[in-house]
């Protein structure tokens, strides 16, 4: 690994992961291995299909690998929920909740009471950009901040780790750039440990203190790109411009194999 | 939803005006049918004679539909409680729901008609049997869509909740169950509207006089007043319609956020 932290807060090592399929067994993840630190910010890229969700099914509990195992502050978790507040693409906000109860969820679920889990959970709605609408239900609230909530409703767990699979995959151009920005605010106050997936170069140089690029399938670790530029980054700086050009280059070699290699299926 | 929402959308006025434009000219072809034809009222009653003739007699129909609402109440309450616990344990056991799914739609096979005087035989001329063809007819919708209204539920939002750590019970409470109610309110929807008539033609099979609508039919029957059968139907049509609307009440004030979500879009 290019960062050899003492104890890294989170490390993945060697996990593989495999499906039996009609045509024989299909290998989505193999030999993954990957670390951050505390307070670190880590994204994964690659091109469709490189396993990067089974990766976070696996480190969110959801899944067990075949092999390889994951260490939490050097010990191993095996297969279990709980070191990680997982937040999915879509916001998954439930209509039947206000917004306020959406966020206390993942306290609820874990036995908090209610009165204590609401308290935590309103700490927060102001730095969430979300104050005066704990009582509005999810249909009210606008794409970008049905996401902050559902962030909210990730990080308030207070889990280890907090694991982002395309947070704003789904959101529009502009309305995604200012969410970067914005995650980019709030994590820097708040020094989360995060992994982040993302298809967007831009997003993961603009929030990266390092990126691992996963390769065309079976997915393993082809590229780490550590980015040590000064915070908040500016997306016109020539060093911001080259760490973007190093990655587009890297995904651009994995795309190619992906294409050339029909034993890959897309 | 389709009937209100009409009701209230923006051209109110011609939406409210179409109903009673409609069963006013169904009155008034009946009345002038009657009439022209000089049709004898044991055969087909003029409605305006059924209209005078029922409310003569107000405070039998009154009892009667007292009676018949009544069973239906109890009997809907007992199938809405067995129907929801059926459908939770069928929810949590693939095994029990392969056994029982079959046999509830077999339930629905059974012809009414000719279950009712057996039941009758079997459990006499009091509540039970009436109560039973109620929960017999509304069983099965509600069941439906309780089972339809779980099986809806999005495998990513129970990825989220596992990821926090949920159990199964967890699940089911967080996310599954809230996630059914709009579909168990159109199947208790369904449901309602049959649930009076069933009662009807229990009451109808066999119970003691004056003891429900059904009963009146009967007794009008014998004595030839067809305009006070006639009158004991709309009576059974009105107390169906007035509980499907209530249905509309109820779903508002166990789950408002529907309405709000659907408004937003």
């Amino acid at each position: 690994m290019a960062n050899a932290h003492a104890t890294p807060k989170i490390e993945a090592r060697d996990l593989h992961k495999s499906y039996s399929t009609a045509d024989g067994p299909l290998t989505v993840v193999r030999a993954v291995s990957l670390t951050a630190a505390t307070g670190e910010f880590v994204s994964i890229i690659g091109p469709s299909g490189c396993g990067k969700s089974t990766l976070f099914n696996i480190l969110a509990g959801l899944e067990s690998a075949d092999a390889g195992s994951v260490f939490l502050d050097g010990a191993p978790i095996g297969a279990r929920a709980g070191a990680f507040g997982y937040m999915p693409q879509k916001d998954l906000l439930f209509p039947w909740r206000r917004i306020l109860e959406n966020t206390t969820l993942g306290l609820e679920v874990r036995g908090v009471p209610r009165s204590e889990a609401r308290a935590r959970a309103q700490r927060l709605f102001e730095a969430f950009g979300l104050a005066g609408f704990e009582r509005a239900y999810p249909s009210e609230l606008s794409g970008g901040m049905r996401q902050r909530a559902a962030l909210l409703r990730t990080v308030v767990q207070e889990r280890d780790v907090v694991l982002l699979d395309e947070p704003l995959g789904a959101l529009d151009s502009l309305t995604r750039t200012q969410m970067q920005e914005w995650l980019e605010e709030v994590w820097r106050r708040f020094r989360w440990t995060v992994l982040l997936i993302t298809h967007d170069i831009r997003e993961a140089a603009y929030l990266s203190d390092r990126v691992y690029v996963l390769g065309a399938r079976p997915g393993s670790v082809q590229t780490t790109v550590d980015i040590d530029l000064p915070r908040p980054r500016s997306v016109n700086d020539p060093a911001f411009l080259a760490v973007e050009q190093e990655l587009t280059e890297a995904l651009r070699v994995e795309a190619r194999k992906a294409e050339r290699d029909p034993a890959v299926r897309p | 939803m389709i009937i209100l929402g009409k009701l209230t959308g923006p051209r109110g006025a011609m939406h409210w005006a179409a109903l009673p434009i409609a069963i006013a000219a169904l009155y008034g072809a009946w009345e002038l049918y009657v009439w022209l034809s000089g049709i004898e009222p044991q055969v087909l009653p003029s409605p305006s004679r059924v209209i005078r003739e029922g409310w003569g007699f107000r405070s039998d129909l009154a009892k009667g539909a007292g009676f018949t609402l009544r069973e239906t109440a109890i009997g809907f309450a007992v199938s809405v409680g067995a129907a929801t616990l059926l459908a939770v344990v069928m929810d949590f056991s693939g095994v029990i729901r392969r056994a029982l799914y079959p046999l509830l739609v077999g339930s629905q096979t059974l012809p009414l008609i000719v279950l009712a005087p057996l039941l009758i035989v079997w459990f006499g001329f009091g509540l039970t049997p009436k109560v039973l063809l109620v929960v017999l007819v509304t069983f099965f919708p509600i069941v439906v869509g309780w089972i339809d209204g779980f099986a809806a539920t999005e495998n990513e939002a129970r990825n989220l909740l596992r990821s926090m750590g949920a159990s199964r019970w967890q699940v089911f409470r967080y996310l599954r169950f809230p996630n059914a109610l709009p579909r168990f309110f159109s199947g208790l929807r369904i449901a309602i509207t049959y649930s009076v008539v069933a009662a009807v033609v229990a009451e109808w099979a066999g119970a003691r006089l004056g003891e429900g609508l059904g009963v009146l039919m009967i007794q009008y029957e014998h004595s030839f007043r067809t305009d006070l059968v006639l009158a004991a139907v709309f009576v059974t049509a009105a107390v169906s319609i007035a509980l499907f609307l209530s249905t509309y009440g109820m779903e508002r004030l166990v789950i408002p956020w529907y309405f709000r979500t659907r408004r937003h879009g």
